[in-house]
């Protein structure tokens, strides 16, 4: 059992290791010693999902490095907060990501690859989303392998509820100054508007977009550049996450 | 009004099977890809809003109904509570996504037992959704 004053120790040596980078090799490598246990107790949390234990540690340890380069101390947040959400992000990711390999088969991740680019043209030429028989009908798959496809497109488990969470410091993302549109966004949503203001400018704005102003997935992703899918792949991720800092506060605040 | 009705383990793990199910459902009753992915964001919502109260349910239930233009959903678990719904519930994020994605939502208890029903109307694409 870690006691306080050794906690404390750890926060105060941290912070000096940050001050010395980015040059300072030493004091990377030494925050990502002092940070292990963080790590493997994350990897652990995610063991039973039929990966062997050190894969899970490495790619945690890949969170770690990545929450190293990003953190920024002036910030005033604990850089074990920082980088909780972005460690969990790095394990989630790898489980999509070979979830996807295993598992979808390859004609399916085709399709998925084809509906990735029919659909925004359909949804220009019709001047909304199109339904899953008009895309079967153009693209001369069945209505299964359409939907099918989609829902595999979709391919993540949400994670339990007892997973571990940050506790109101989640942020894989940088926090950005909050626009005009966001200050509507967070009246409305004014329960979690302390976990909105910690995403990332775009993920806030397709919220907006969405809930504040109306405006389909198809309509965002026509405004933003990107496709539909990943409209919803965004959508469904900022949800989630939204959801599970909130339980973890309501917990910490019990 | 036909109605197809399955339950699921009690566990979010499993949320996904209500998401197959209604997007599969409302991919045959005239909606859009945006709103078949709307439904599986409410499903998931409305899930992890009923599976957060710590009521112990053993199961997640889910009715779908077709409508004219749409579907019908109810989700529900197997749980018995004093007050449904609880204190500041509507005042929730999940509530927010809820009402937000859906044309219809409101707490709901089927058989005593506390849940969620929504619509989802078809908007745009042809009568037959074809």
């Amino acid at each position: 059992m870690v006691d306080s004053d050794e906690r404390q120790r750890d926060r105060e040596r941290t912070r000096e290791l940050f001050a010395r980078l980015p040059d300072d090799e030493a004091a990377r490598d030494e925050l990502v010693n002092l940070h292990m246990p963080l790590v493997e107790y994350l990897a652990r949390r995610f063991r039973g999902r039929g990966e062997p234990l050190d894969d899970l540690v490495q790619v945690a340890s890949m969170g770690l490095l990545k929450a190293i380069a990003r953190f920024d101390p002036e910030r005033g947040v604990e850089f074990s907060t920082y980088a909780t959400p972005t460690i969990i992000g790095e394990l989630k990711r790898y489980f999509r990501d070979k979830g996807w390999a295993i598992r979808i088969p390859r004609r399916l991740q085709e399709i998925g690859l084809q509906l990735s680019k029919i659909v925004p043209t359909m949804s220009q030429e019709l001047g909304r989303s199109p339904s899953i028989p008009e895309i079967a009908k153009r693209t001369q798959f069945s209505e299964e392998e359409v939907l099918e496809a989609m829902n595999a497109s979709q391919a993540y488990s949400l994670v339990s509820l007892d997973a571990p969470t940050s506790e109101g410091g989640a942020d894989a993302f940088a926090r950005l100054g909050a626009e005009d549109e966001s200050l509507e966004l967070f009246e409305s949503w004014s329960s979690v508007a302390h976990l909105l203001e910690r995403l990332p400018s775009r993920e806030r704005k397709i919220l907006y977009l969405r809930f504040v102003t109306g405006e389909t997935q198809s309509q965002i992703a026509d405004q933003l550049g990107i496709s539909q899918m990943h409209v919803s792949r965004l959508l469904t991720r900022t949800l989630t996450y939204l959801r599970e800092a909130a339980t973890a506060d309501d917990r910490s605040g019990d | 009004m036909e109605k197809v009705t399955l339950k699921i383990p009690g566990n979010p793990e499993f949320l996904h099977v209500l998401r197959s199910v209604i997007s599969s459902i409302g991919a045959r009753e005239s909606l859009s890809i945006d709103e078949l992915h709307d439904l599986q964001l409410v499903v998931d919502e409305a899930g992890a809003f009923l599976l957060k109260q710590d009521l112990g349910a053993p199961h997640i239930w889910l009715s779908v109904w077709r409508l004219e233009a749409g579907i019908k959903a109810a989700i529900w678990v197997e749980a018995s509570v004093d007050e449904w719904p609880q204190d500041r519930a509507a005042d929730s994020l999940p509530w927010t996504v809820m009402k937000a994605l859906t044309d219809s939502v409101e707490f709901v208890t089927q058989d005593g037992w506390p849940g969620i029903e929504f619509t989802k109307d078809a908007q745009g694409v042809g009568a037959d959704g074809r």
